[in-house]
C-alpha cells in the first residue's frame, strides 16, 4: 500500500500502525507530533491508529523560530 | 512585573530560538538572557538525515511560558492550524500570530492576522499578533480582545533597530493590553529604546543568536531591556535647544 508522509510517497507491504510508521522511518518518537489525514493524533493512539493504502501523514517537531 | 493574559511575567525579554548554533550555546544564552518566555516553530521532521541538529529538542520547555509562533502560515486558517498543532503537543501557553503577506519584507498581512486572532481568541488561546507599526490595527485587535500587541521594530532579521518610533509610541500609549516589540531589533541600544519609548516587553531571536558571541549579547540584550524599562519608569528629561549648565551660575566672581 502507498500513503504519502510529508509530501512524500512511501510503499509499505499492508497497513501498519503509526507506531510501526516511526519505527520503520528510525525517527526520535519522544518530540514526533502526528497528524493523520489532517487529524492530530495522541501519543497512546500511535499502535492503535492504523495507516492505510492512500493516507496522509504529518510528521512534525516544534524547531528553533522566533 | 507585568501580565500577558492569565501569565505574570517578571522578564521583560521573550527570547526565540532559532538559528542557535548549538545547544551548548542555546541554553547558557537562554541562562544569560533570564527570559521566562520560549518562542519557536512547527516544521515537518526531516525523514532523511536524522542527524540534522535540533537543538530546541534538548530544551526542557515544561520550564518555560511556551509561546509558539505561527511562522510559516501565510492565511489564517494555516496559522489556526498551527496553533491547534502546538495546542495539541501541550507547548501553547500563548500563540505568536504570525502570518506572512510579503515574502521579500516577511511584513504581516494585517487581514489575515486579523481573522486568525479572531478564529483563535474563540477557541480560547492566549493571543498575541505580530503586526506592522499600525495604530489602527492594534486598536482593532485590542477590541477584538487580544492579549498583547506585537509590532515590529524593523522587518525580521534585519537588525535594523526601530524604524518608526513615532507610530510606535502612538501604539504603546493608544493601546492598553501589553506591548511587545518584536523583530528588527539589532543591538541592546534599540532594545534599550523601544522600553524607553514604554515598551512592555521585547521578543529577540536573531540579535542574540546570530551574534559573535550570543551568551554575551544575551546578557547584554537583558541589560538593555532592564535599563530601557527602568529609565522608562525614572521619566527622562525633556530634550532643550539651548544648553542649560548643570553646575550653579553663581559664585564665580573669584574668576
Amino acid at each position: 500500500m502507498k500513503c504519502k508522509i510529508n509530501g512524500d510517497v512511501f510503499n509499505f507491504e499492508q497497513p501498519i500502525n503509526i507506531q510501526e510508521v516511526i519505527q520503520s522511518l528510525g525517527l526520535d518518537e519522544t518530540r514526533i507530533i502526528v497528524e493523520h489525514n489532517e487529524t492530530l493524533i495522541k501519543r497512546e493512539q500511535f499502535t492503535s491508529r492504523i495507516v492505510n493504502d492512500e493516507d496522509n501523514l504529518e510528521l512534525l517537531e516544534f524547531v528553533g523560530g522566533g | 512585573m507585568f501580565k500577558i493574559g492569565n501569565f505574570t511575567l517578571n522578564s521583560r525579554l521573550l527570547l526565540g530560538t532559532g538559528k542557535f548554533e548549538n545547544e551548548k550555546v542555546q541554553t547558557q544564552a537562554i541562562e544569560a538572557s533570564e527570559t521566562e518566555v520560549l518562542t519557536f516553530a512547527v516544521r515537518r521532521m526531516n525523514l532523511y538525515d536524522k542527524d540534522l541538529p535540533n537543538p530546541l529538542a534538548k530544551v526542557d520547555l515544561s520550564k518555560f511560558i511556551t509561546f509558539p509562533n505561527t511562522a510559516g502560515a501565510k492565511t489564517a486558517k494555516e496559522a489556526v492550524r498551527i496553533a491547534e498543532i502546538a495546542n495539541h503537543a501541550g507547548v501553547c501557553d500563548m500563540i505568536k500570530v504570525e502570518v506572512i503577506g510579503d515574502d521579500e519584507t516577511l511584513l504581516p498581512d494585517p487581514l489575515e492576522t486579523y481573522e486568525a486572532c479572531k478564529v483563535l481568541l474563540e477557541k480560547g488561546y492566549t493571543v498575541c499578533p505580530y503586526i506592522s507599526n499600525d495604530v489602527v490595527l492594534a486598536k482593532r485587535l485590542e477590541e477584538l480582545g487580544v492579549h498583547a500587541i506585537m509590532p515590529l521594530a524593523s522587518p525580521i532579521g534585519t537588525g535594523r533597530g526601530i524604524n518608526n518610533p513615532l507610530n510606535l509610541r502612538y501604539i504603546i500609549e493608544r493601546v492598553n493590553v501589553p506591548v511587545i516589540v518584536d523583530a528588527g531589533i539589532g543591538s541592546p541600544k534599540d532594545a534599550c529604546h523601544a522600553m524607553e519609548l514604554g515598551a512592555d516587553g521585547i521578543l529577540l531571536n536573531t540579535a542574540i543568536s546570530s551574534a559573535t558571541d550570543p551568551v554575551k549579547m544575551a546578557e547584554a540584550m537583558n541589560k538593555g531591556i532592564s535599563a530601557g524599562r527602568l529609565s522608562y519608569e525614572a521619566g527622562r528629561i525633556p530634550v532643550k535647544y539651548t544648553a542649560q549648565a548643570s553646575s550653579p551660575t553663581e559664585g564665580i566672581g573669584f574668576l
